[in-house]
């Protein structure tokens, strides 16, 4: 119910939805074979803390977002530094954190690539 | 005898004199009553700015620094403490006067600023014990500390020991030093040797000048006391001529060789000494003379002594010695003494030498006397015979008158007769010496038939012998040839010999012996007699000279017998020998050679011109005859003593005994005789009874021969020295063997004094009288100092008794007991403790009392006949000199039992705490009336504080153990962790962990890492830092380690214990297992994060849902009643799954929930089967959803919106590849006519994406025209239940 929100309000964005999935195993296979620029994630997937796909997906360098509804607390490091999207949240909400993850990867990406001979 | 019946107080005023008065009972400053008393200091120490100093404000100070610093100023003995690593200075009253011009500044100071000049040599010594080594303790250690304003020779005996304090890094606090100053010992001893040096030359020196210069050599190895020295004598006119220098070259300006009388500007203050006859002190040498030494130090001399040297001549000076003072040393009483002893010596050396040449002046003119006289006799002799022979013959002729004639007169005659005789005979001896003395005799030798002679006039004296009882052999045997001999001389030589050998033979036999032998005659005349000294041998043919006490038939005699048989045997070319010892008889030989080559020509049967001095043997028979008893008037047989000089010493009122060991009875006799007039004399014989005589009663000086039987004298010096008791006796040895080397080796045996023989009666007379003078002078600083150290060891070895953990407080109390007897030099004593309420004393220790004395005064009260209670109402030590005299006993029982136990004397000291308040008493007690000395009652003043302080300790103890049980027993009964910490928690003391932690039983240092988790060891100490500082309570949650490995939780409170004076001594603390109580309240918060997730959840779910419902809609009221059966259908939901706490929910209840609604209208047309299947959460919420989807579509439009419609309800789980899977099949039937939506509502779009994104399978919504069908399918997740 909430992915269709989610769905409606990327669309409305004009983002295209890459894929959806609602357990880790799913995910981690959409990551390994789907395209895509950003990343919605909820920190509690049917009742498991999805930090192996935030792992995956800095290891792909995918700029992701963090919804959840237990407050701002996110300590695993994982997480650390991806934006946090707070449920339940309007739409200004989800595109302020998706430009802020997709910025801060920018950001990030560079610095390496410079120091690299 | 004064008897003291009023209380007596002690002196209690401090050695340097420098008290205030009323200080011991100064009252608490500033809080501080643990500083009470303490004297100046103690006043002192309260009133500093302690927190200008590293130790900080008193109130901080550690309990051990605090226990110290009191221990220190109610102690009389000089005691400095440094504290903390910078060592910081506290000292005590006693310590002052070391500290001399540093204190006050010096307390609070650091070591290092305080004795800056010696820091870098005690450096070492403090810092050892500080850092955890063993004590130092040095004796003689010699410092050159600036106190008064020079760089001053000192010496101590110091220790530095550790002071335990648990609040320090690495345990230790602080060193304490114990400092006796010894400088005066060490000095006074160094000095006794100059003193000895100079006074073993005051018999040698023949003149005043060799006197000086001899002293002189003496002083200039002594540069440490007397840097130089001039020794000036004065001439009869007054002019001073320099005799001696030491340390300087004479004739400097500093030494003229003359100094005129009337000299207008003299080096020295010569008339002033000449007129004051005093000791002067010049200063300010180095502006009056261009060089002076410098020894001993970098420092000039720039003072000096000028003292008079003076004659034997009242009012009259000998001369004056100029000596430099040290400028190391102080110019104080015994250094000035130490000059005028100095002076003393050199004055009696000069005088000797004086003395001595004018006896050689006297001798010289003696001598000249005696040929004077030798020739006045010879005259005179003459002159007599004449009279005498006028008056011996008409007495002769009227004797031989026939007894009838004369019947009165006739003894009266005879008398006379003999006595002309025997004058006639003694004229005649003295007149053959005068002749042999001048030259002038006149031989006439005849060849005589000498067996026949001697024979003859051997017999003469047969009579006389034997009637004394004494054989008599005559052997002589006719010679080869007559022998030239004058007959008057030979017999005279024979008479004299047999003469003397009667006079000194009182029993036994005496012999008269004539031979020939290779061309000569030999007379042998011998005697069973006393014999003759070995000593007296070589003298024995002197003229005049007699053997000293020897035991003879009379003491009459001229000494010139033998010494005219000698000069007669010479006379005829031949000599005379003795052989004798003492005791066993002496034999005189007599050698003349044979012929008459030898003899003056002229002589040879000469006719003498003289007249004859022979008389015959009667003269000699006579008188030997009046020897004996019955013929003889007693004579006194006592000895004159040849007096010797008087003694140096004339000052001394009783006389010293001398004790003299020599194996020879007549030398001792001699030694003994000399002595006599001077001191009290007892002899030994050998050795070892001389070590026994002076075990037995100790002499003054003994005066040792070297060479004796059993014992010889150095091993009788060595076994003395040996002995502590006799250590210090003044000996001088004896010896016949004059060297150096032995000399040397007596002293190193430890003599005092060396003696050669032969010695004269002057010399030992002078060298014993200096020996005592010494000993005396060097008894009066040991003595003081040596006792004093005792006194001072005794007090530390009683105080470490009660100090040391395990004693018994009655064998402390014992130890205490013992040293108050030893002293105050008491026979008996008791200590006695205040009862609890304090009005009883009762005895807990005692030494010497019977049981009577036991019983009487087992308890003694307030107003008691005792000296404890007096002393109790005073609060002072109470004397009573003679118990019956004293007001205290007077009248009372109390008195007969002291006097039935022996008690004349009773003196009692208070035990006073540091309040003030008596705790007990030590009392000791005499036999006789006795006053104890002011030392005495000094040392038993520190005792008492001593042992007041031990019982006050152990009060507090006692208090101690009490509370500590009282709290074992709470700690005990209480489930929770007890545990106690050190004042800065370094130290955890004990914990019982109760089975919830681990107990530690022992003081352990590494608690922290044993209960607290590393990271949170920065919290817990943090809140204990935070404790500490503001002395408050320690309270925090916090995580433990269990024994097991294990983390729980502790609520942990303490509270810190602080004496009363606000420190902290202890802190006590108890910690509840909350483990159980976090754990919940963790649960507890994944809950409401759950919570507020699911709501979040929800919320976003309907946000969804409410947007979906609102998104295409035209109509308002369809779309709000829409939207709350939406609501509705989620709310049931989740009242399913909260029955089920949220695990899942059964989908049999989910899809009663979800068509309950729909029920109520058509119950009938439901049909709903399927097995009980599980359902995770989100696929309830999913399926709810979806049912209620098609639910509202099929009451809008399909089966349920006719009557007839039926909805049937189906679903099956079946096995496949990927687990179980789920398939619900919803099917309308009889319902109006479907037809397919023109365009997809929410409904749809839930079905298709919401299920296969929730339910991760899919859904298949059929428009069928007979009826709505929906097949969902979805696998069923393997984790539910």
């Amino acid at each position: 119910m909430i992915l269709m929100l989610v769905e409606d309000m990327l669309a409305d964005m004009g983002c295209t939805v890459a894929g959806v999935a609602s357990v880790e195993e799913d995910a981690l296979t959409k990551i390994a074979t789907t395209r895509f620029d950003a990343a919605i994630l909820d920190i509690n997937l049917n009742g498991v803390r999805s930090e192996r796909i935030a792992e995956k997906l800095r290891e792909r360098r995918i700029p992701f977002v963090l919804s959840t509804g237990y407050g701002a607390s996110v300590d695993a490091p994982a997480f650390r530094g991806a934006p946090i999207l707070a449920k339940p949240f309007q739409e200004t909400d989800l595109r302020a954190a998706l430009s802020a993850a997709i910025d801060a990867d920018r950001i990030n990406a560079a610095a390496p690539s410079a120091l690299t001979p | 005898m004064e008897a003291v019946s009023a209380p007596h107080a002690f002196d209690r005023t401090p050695i340097d004199g420098g008290s205030v008065p009323g200080s011991e009972k100064a009252t608490s400053v500033r809080g501080s009553p643990f500083l009470a008393g303490g004297g100046d200091l103690g006043a002192l120490i309260r009133t500093f700015d302690w927190a200008k100093t590293p130790l900080g404000p008193i109130e901080t100070w550690s309990q051990s620094l605090r226990m110290m610093v009191s221990f220190l100023l109610a102690n009389r003995f000089p005691l400095l403490l440094w504290w903390g690593p910078h060592y910081i200075s506290i000292y005590n009253d006693a310590y002052r006067p070391i500290l001399g011009a540093k204190h006050p500044r010096a307390l609070g100071r650091p070591v290092s600023e305080v004795w800056s000049e010696i820091w870098h040599v005690l450096e070492p010594l403090i810092d050892t014990p500080f850092a955890g080594g063993p004590a130092t303790w040095i004796e003689d250690f010699e410092l050159e500390m600036n106190r008064y304003g020079f760089r001053e020779e000192t010496h101590f005996t110091v220790a530095y020991s550790p002071v335990p304090d648990e609040s320090a890094p690495r345990g230790i606090g602080g060193v304490l030093a114990t400092v006796h100053e010894i400088t005066e010992k060490v000095v006074g001893e160094r000095r006794v040797v100059i003193l000895r040096d100079l006074g073993s030359l005051a018999s040698h020196a023949k003149a005043a000048e060799e006197a000086c210069r001899m002293a002189a050599r003496v002083l200039a190895n002594h540069a440490k006391d007397i840097p130089f020295a001039l020794l000036y004598l004065i001439d009869p006119n007054g002019d001073a001529r320099l005799a001696g220098t030491a340390g300087v070259v004479p004739g400097a300006d500093v030494s003229p060789e003359h100094i005129p009388a009337q000299a207008a500007e003299p080096s020295w203050p010569l008339a002033d000494l000449l007129r004051d006859q005093e000791t002067i002190v010049v200063d300010e040498l180095t502006r009056r003379f261009s060089e002076l030494p410098r020894e001993p130090g970098p420092d000039s001399v720039n003072s000096a002594v000028v003292v008079p040297l003076r004659s034997n001549k009242p009012g009259e000076l000998a001369g004056f010695v100029v000596a430099g003072v040290s400028p190391r040393l102080r110019l104080d009483h015994l250094y000035r003494s130490f000059f005028e002893l100095m002076a003393a010596q050199i004055s009696t050396s000069i005088a000797n030498a004086r003395a001595y040449e004018e006896e050689r002046k006297r001798a010289e003119a003696l001598a000249e006397i005696d040929r004077a006289k030798t020739a006045f006799f010879s005259n005179v002799s003459h002159e007599f015979r004449t009279p005498l022979t006028l008056m011996l013959g008409p007495l002769e002729r009227a004797l031989e008158l026939p007894p009838e004639a004369l019947p009165q007169q006739r003894d009266d005659l005879a008398i006379a007769h003999r006595s002309g005789l025997r004058l006639l005979r003694l004229v005649n001896t003295l007149l053959d010496f005068s002749r042999i003395e001048a030259g002038r005799v006149q031989a006439s030798y005849t060849p005589v038939d000498l067996a026949a002679l001697t024979a003859g006039l051997a017999g003469e004296f047969r009579a006389a012998i034997e009637k004394a009882g004494l054989r008599f052999v005559v052997e002589c045997r006719p010679l080869d040839e007559p022998a030239w001999v004058d007959r008057d001389m030979w017999e005279k030589i024979v008479l004299n010999l047999l003469s003397n050998a009667f006079k000194f033979t009182l029993e036994g036999a005496i012999a008269v012996r004539l031979h020939g032998e290779e061309g000569g005659a030999v007379l042998v005349v011998e005697d069973s007699g006393i014999g003759i000294p070995p000593a007296e041998l070589p003298s024995i043919f002197d003229r005049f000279h007699r053997v000293e006490g020897a035991r003879g038939r009379t003491h009459e005699g001229t000494g010139i017998g033998l010494a005219l048989v000698q000069e007669l045997a010479k006379l005829h070319g031949g000599s005379i020998d003795v052989a004798s010892a003492p005791g066993a008889g002496s034999t005189f030989t007599v050698r003349i050679p044979l012929g008459n080559a030898h003899l003056p020509t002229d002589r040879l049967r000469a006719e003498s011109t003289r007249q004859s001095t022979a008389l015959g043997a009667q003269p000699y028979v006579q008188e030997a005859l009046r020897w004996l008893p019955d013929m003889s008037v007693p004579t006194d047989a006592r000895a004159d003593v040849e007096a010797g000089p008087a003694p140096l010493s004339a000052g001394s009122a009783e006389r010293a005994t001398v004790l003299v060991a020599d194996d020879n009875a007549d030398m001792r006799d001699y030694v003994a005789r000399l002595l006599a007039p001077h001191y009290e004399v007892r002899t030994v014989a050998d050795g070892t009874q001389a070590l026994a005589s002076i075990r037995r009663q100790r002499p003054d000086l003994l005066l040792s021969d070297v060479m004796m039987p059993h014992l010889d004298g150095f091993a009788l010096v060595r076994a003395i020295r040996a002995d502590a008791a006799l250590a210090d006796l003044p000996i001088v040895l004896l010896s016949a063997r004059a060297g150096e080397a032995e000399g040397i080796e007596g002293l190193e045996a430890g003599a005092d004094d060396y003696l050669v023989k032969p010695f004269g009666a002057r010399e030992l007379l002078a060298r014993l009288s200096g020996t005592l003078k010494l000993a005396r002078l060097r008894r009066g600083f040991e003595q003081r100092i040596d006792e004093d150290v005792r006194a001072m060891r005794r007090l530390q070895e009683v105080g470490n008794r009660c100090l040391r953990a395990g004693e018994k407080p009655e064998d402390c109390l014992a130890a205490v007991l013992d040293a108050a007897i030893e002293f105050t030099a008491a026979d008996k004593g008791n200590i006695q403790l205040l009862d609890r309420k304090g009005d009883v004393f009762r005895i807990a220790a005692q030494r010497g009392f019977d049981n009577e004395f036991l019983t009487f005064f087992a308890e003694v009260g307030h107003g008691d006949a005792a000296t404890c209670s007096a002393a109790l109402g005073s609060g002072e030590a109470v004397i009573a000199e003679d118990v019956s005299e004293s007001a205290i006993f007077a009248g009372t029982p109390a008195l007969d039992v002291l006097l039935r136990s022996g008690v004349r004397a009773v003196l009692s000291v208070p035990l006073l705490s540091s309040a003030g308040r008596p705790v007990g008493m030590i009392s000791t007690h005499f036999g006789q009336p006795h006053r104890p000395g002011e030392r005495q009652l000094r040392f038993l003043d520190l005792l008492a504080r001593q042992t007041a302080d031990y019982l006050e300790r152990r009060q507090a103890e006692a208090a101690l153990h009490t509370r500590e049980s009282q709290l074992r027993a709470y700690v005990t009964a209480t489930f929770d962790v007890v545990y106690r910490m050190s004042p800065d928690w370094r130290i955890m003391r004990r914990l019982d962990g109760k089975e919830f932690i681990a107990d530690t039983l022992e003081p352990s240092e590494t608690w922290l890492s044993k209960y607290i988790l590393p990271e949170d060891q920065p919290r817990v100490m943090q809140a204990i830092a935070d404790a500490i500082r503001t002395k408050g309570t320690f309270e925090l949650e916090h995580r433990v380690l269990r024994a097991d490995g294990s983390v729980g939780w502790a609520f942990s409170r303490a509270i810190p214990v602080l004496d009363d004076r606000g420190t902290i001594t202890e802190w006590l603390g108890a910690a509840t297992d909350i483990t159980l109580r976090k754990q919940h309240e963790e649960h507890q918060r994944l809950l409401i994060d759950e919570l507020n997730h699911r709501v979040k959840n929800t919320l976003a779910t309907i946000q969804s849902m409410a947007m979906q419902t609102l998104r295409d809609t035209h109509d308002v009221v369809q779309a709000r009643a829409q939207f709350v059966a939406r609501l509705l259908a989620l709310a049931k939901a989740h009242d399913i799954l909260t029955r089920e706490n949220w695990q899942g929910a059964p989908l049999g209840e989910l899809v009663d929930g979800a068509v309950a609604a729909h029920r109520v209208i058509a119950a009938k047309r439901f049909s709903i089967e399927g097995p009980r299947v599980w359902l995770s959460a989100k696929q309830a919420l999913a399926l709810s959803m979806a049912l209620h989807e098609l639910c509202t579509n099929a009451a809008k439009y399909g089966a349920l919106s006719s009557e007839r419609g039926r909805v049937r309800i189906e679903w099956s789980v079946d096995g496949g590849q990927d687990g179980r899977v789920l398939r619900l099949h919803w099917r309308e039937a009889g319902g109006p006519p479907v037809a397919a939506p023109s365009r997809r509502g929410f409904g749809s779009r839930l079905l298709e994406r919401g299920i296969s994104h929730d339910l991760r399978g899919k859904a298949q919504l059929d428009f069928a025209s007979t009826g709505v069908t929906c097949r969902i399918e979805a696998p069923l997740e393997r984790s539910v239940l």
